[in-house]
């Protein structure tokens, strides 16, 4: 056996077993949540595409030559060119950027909506899951009852007393959407107050306020923003829907339910002026579902190893 | 005809994870006999489940089989229609029945679906009772009506044992079979695989973290560790003139039942990380032995007797 | 130094009431290690959890230190949380995801209100006290081996330095050759520490080698109580019996020439328990007047408690 070098038979130092052992890099939840969604092409996808739909919301009306209330009776209903990219409208304003604007409005209404079902949906779901018991039952049935009353009651209500406009939309919003988030929120917590470290928290003797705040809520974050990311879109669909019947936002302000609204009646002779809003409008809710889904895998804790 | 069932040459099966390509198996090489108990011993992560998985062609859509052949009866399983090989020829029973038995079926219908699948010539309903009867599950003719969840789970598992069997397979894979059982129940269990066996004739792989489970069931044992083959030998080698250092700290680190208070002797670090495996021996972080071979070069097969080999530098050293 | 008196808990369903634990009395002396052994669903980890207050008793006494702490309040009962300690099964369940390891091991330091400048140091301490390096105290429970991630539970029920600490099966998840260095470093910290453990487990022969005395238990209740030795080589209950005889033995001829006395059928339903002795209905030496027999443990003889009176 003159085929191995005896050096390679020499025993190996402690030193060079400890030398050996290779660290990973520390990654957090999140950062390793990251890296899955960077691999699901359809989520980064529509990452950008929700990224470039923000930028030209905010920016994008500020490089543009028109105004979006600018009326230009000299051009009326053009096709889309290089001077109007997506054309003008029946009394000659821009509808590129009417429709940024419109993104303005919708992309609003939509964080509006998550800000508050993350608020109160979040703390009262909380609350609820991990009071249990009497307090739990009385407070979801409140959900039950929100929830179970039509939102056009609400926005039929709220244009009597507060009249059309973003105002009531986001009144609208307010009362409604944190119903979901708070159900969703309670059976996570449900689901997490029996894990084990939950126990070891009150082995410990950590309050519950503490175990709530420390231990519940930040576990059940990922399950929150999956929740989030689904509900915008639900929510910029309802501020179109209720603009494109008129209980919304009114003329001349440009939301993409308002700028649909005023196409349908030329709608045979001019189709792009529907064209472009529509398309943002699917557009935006199709790539926050992108973004959901890819969220809902990426933070999936079965998939995580 | 061999005398082996099974051969499984050189296999490498990988899974690929967003975090990287997971070598679950590298280059594990053995057969089975037939009318064997071959018990395949090893810690989580050690390669034994993933193997048998590539036997049965149940990798799923991560794993990936990267070279290497499968026998069975001496023909290549990738050419074969694995539709047809398992649950006839191959079946398999995992350590949790309650997630293989489909909740809202009769287990009477599941048990007939196997045999209607496999056009089984004969009664359909009485072979079913008869296998019921077999694994001590009475009254069969009113058990075979009920549905899984009326079913305590040792009671489960003999169920999927008589599923598992009741196309006369020729090879049954037992996954952790009594992992999820208490000990008076893994007994019972134990008892009615090693008398079905015997009265059938089949050949059984019995994968297990138990050594006692081995010890008490097992004709021959494959040691594994970090995705390969360890030591393999009859129980009788393994138990008693074992090699490898990995197998002799595996037999130290639990009690001895003459000396119970006598101190343990553990195997110190922590098992190996396959996203990054040792280019050499995959146990060479943890062996007392270790030699500087062992960090870049995989070791050797080399055997003892004509039951008994194991894949280690010490033995190459000790030759020389 | 902890005495549990007749102790019950019993869980209200919608199918019934589960009778988890049904009678439950033993004495844990200071220093020793007192094993809790039966099969799932026999109520050992109820007791455990009953005896630290995750649950509130239904019955009986818990005294710990000559003080009853059964029906104080969570707020009373916060001094001694920090003298009664538990470590859990499951080193993926018992840890928080979303904090470092150095910060679970300091959660338990500022409740119980230890001076901040002191926590880094009694961190990095216990970081090495349970066999990891105090660099580790950065890094997320994900990133360490199931076996580490124990060690970590255990730092963190060492952190407020306990008197007794409650073991609820501890080693069950983790790989053999772990098993031997969490159970070796359990040994050593009694030594050190002078713990006291009440260790619950399932695995016969780990209980046996760590314990000074071991309770059996069946259907919530101890059947039989002995100094470990004299248990293992000298069972009395037909229960203890039978299952000293299904462990595995990891010995080809030991385990080949063992009888093994079966069992009939398996652990019966908490729910609805059978009458008088609640074993007798597997019992391979039952009689009639099991039935209806009154079952108690007795001493017969040396401190080996067993609630069977046909034993020879």
């Amino acid at each position: 056996m003159n085929l191995y070098d005896p050096s390679l038979f020499e025993p190996l130092s402690p030193d060079e077993k400890i030398h050996s052992e290779t660290l990973r890099p520390s990654l957090t939840y999140w950062s390793d949540a990251w890296r899955r969604l960077k691999h699901d092409r359809l989520a980064l996808f529509g990452l950008i595409v929700i990224a470039i739909i923000l930028l030209l919301a905010i920016f994008g009306p500020m490089f543009s030559p028109y105004e979006y209330d600018a009326m230009d009776f000299m051009c009326i209903n053009e096709p889309p060119s290089m001077s109007h990219w997506f054309g003008t409208d029946i009394f000659g304003r821009d509808i590129f950027v009417r429709v940024m604007y419109g993104a303005r409005i919708s992309l609003s209404v939509g964080f509006m909506a998550s800000i508050i079902s993350l608020f109160i949906g979040v703390i009262y779901g909380g609350i609820s899951g991990f009071t249990g018991g009497r307090k739990d039952e009385i407070m979801m049935r409140v959900v039950d009852v929100i929830y179970s009353v039509p939102m056009m009651i609400y926005v039929i209500l709220l244009m009597v007393v507060v009249g059309p406009g973003l105002k009531s939309i986001f009144i609208t919003l307010g009362i409604t959407y944190w119903a979901p988030m708070a159900r969703m929120v309670r059976a996570e917590i449900m689901r997490l107050k029996n894990e084990e470290f939950i126990l070891a928290a009150r082995v410990i003797g950590a309050s519950s306020k503490r175990i709530l705040l420390r231990h519940l809520i930040p576990n059940a974050m990922g399950a929150v923003l999956v929740t989030l990311t689904f509900s915008i879109p639900g929510a910029i669909f309802t501020e179109a829907f209720l603009s494109f019947v008129g209980l919304g936002v009114s003329a001349p302000m440009a939301s993409w339910g308002v700028l649909s609204n005023d196409a349908v009646g030329t709608l045979s002779m001019y189709p792009w002026q529907l064209f472009f809003p529509a398309s943002a409008i699917s557009i935006t809710i199709l790539a926050f579902n992108f973004l959901g889904d890819g969220l809902r895998d990426a933070l999936d804790p079965k998939l995580r190893k | 005809m061999s005398e082996n069932i099974l051969r499984v040459e050189d296999l490498h099966m990988s899974f690929f994870t967003s975090a990287g390509e997971v070598k679950a198996v590298g280059g594990v090489t053995f057969d089975v006999r037939k009318g064997e108990v071959l018990g395949i011993v090893g810690e989580s992560g050690s390669g034994k489940s993933a193997t048998m998985l590539s036997v049965m062609g149940l990798q799923g859509t991560s794993g990936r089989i990267k070279s290497g052949r499968i026998m069975f009866n001496d023909e290549d399983m990738s050419m074969m229609n694995m539709n047809e090989i398992r649950g006839r020829k191959i079946s398999m029973i995992f350590q949790d029945p309650m997630t293989s038995l489909n909740p809202v079926l009769t287990i009477g219908y599941q048990l007939e679906e196997a045999l209607r699948r496999h056009k089984w010539k004969g009664d359909i309903h009485s072979r079913a009772l008869e296998m019921l009867e077999r694994v001590g599950v009475v009254p069969a003719e009113k058990r075979i009506k009920q549905y899984p969840h009326e079913f305590s789970g040792g009671q489960r598992q003999r169920i999927m044992i008589a599923m598992a069997m009741i196309c006369e397979p020729e090879l049954l894979i037992a996954d952790e079979p009594t992992t999820a059982l208490d000990v008076t129940v893994q007994a019972q269990i134990l008892d009615l695989m090693k008398e079905l066996q015997k009265s059938s004739g089949m050949s059984v792989i019995l994968i297990t973290h138990d050594l006692g489970v081995i010890a008490g069931n097992a004709d021959r044992v494959l040691v594994m560790y970090g995705g390969q083959i360890m030591e393999m030998g009859t129980r009788h080698d393994i138990f008693y003139s074992s090699a490898h250092p990995y197998t002799k700290g595996l037999l130290r680190s639990v009690p001895n039942p003459d000396m119970p208070k006598e101190r343990l002797i553990p195997i110190e670090g922590q098992p190996p990380d396959l996203l990054n495996p040792p280019k050499g021996c995959p146990y060479v972080k943890r062996c007392p032995e270790a030699m500087k071979i062992c960090m870049n070069q995989k070791p050797e097969r080399i055997m003892l007797s004509e039951s008994h080999c194991y894949s280690c530098w010490l033995g190459v050293k000790n030759n020389a | 130094m902890l005495s549990v008196e007749n102790l019950k808990k019993y869980f209200y369903t919608s199918n019934g009431i589960v009778h988890s634990v049904d009678g439950v009395s033993f004495n844990l002396r200071k220093g020793e290690t007192l094993g809790l052994v039966g099969e799932s669903g026999c109520g050992k980890t109820t007791t455990g959890r009953t005896i630290i207050k995750l649950y509130e008793p239904d019955e009986g006494k818990i005294i710990f230190d000559n003080q009853d702490i059964t029906h104080i309040t969570q707020n009373e009962m916060l001094p001694f949380r920090k003298r009664i300690q538990m470590i859990f099964q499951d080193p993926y369940a018992s840890l928080n995801p979303r904090m470092t390891a150095g910060d679970i091991v300091r959660e338990p330091m500022i409740i119980h209100g230890i001076p901040k400048d002191e926590h880094d140091d009694r961190i990095n301490h216990l970081m090495r006290l349970v066999g990891l390096n105090s660099e580790q105290a950065g890094r997320y429970p994900h990133e360490f081996s199931g076996g580490q991630r124990q060690r970590i539970g255990i730092a963190r029920a060492l952190a407020v330095e306990p008197e007794l600490i409650i073991c609820d099966e501890p080693i069950s998840a983790l790989d053999v050759s772990i098993q031997a260095q969490i159970v070796n470093m359990l040994e050593d910290l009694q030594n050190q520490l002078g713990l006291t453990y009440l260790f619950i487990a399932h695995d016969l022969s780990m209980v046996r080698h760590i314990s000074t005395r071991v309770a059996v238990m069946y259907l919530g209740k101890i059947v039989e109580l002995a100094d470990s030795d004299e248990l293992y080589t000298n069972p009395k209950h037909p229960y203890t019996l039978s299952l000293m005889s299904s462990i595995p033995i990891p010995d080809p001829e030991k385990s080949d020439s063992r009888k093994h006395i079966p069992l009939k059928g398996e652990i019966p339903n908490a729910l609805n328990l059978p009458e008088g002795c609640s074993f007798h209905p597997r019992c391979p030496n039952a009689k009639p007047e099991c039935r209806s027999l009154d079952v108690t443990l007795k001493d017969i003889g040396n401190g080996h408690l067993c609630s069977c009176p046909f034993t020879e």
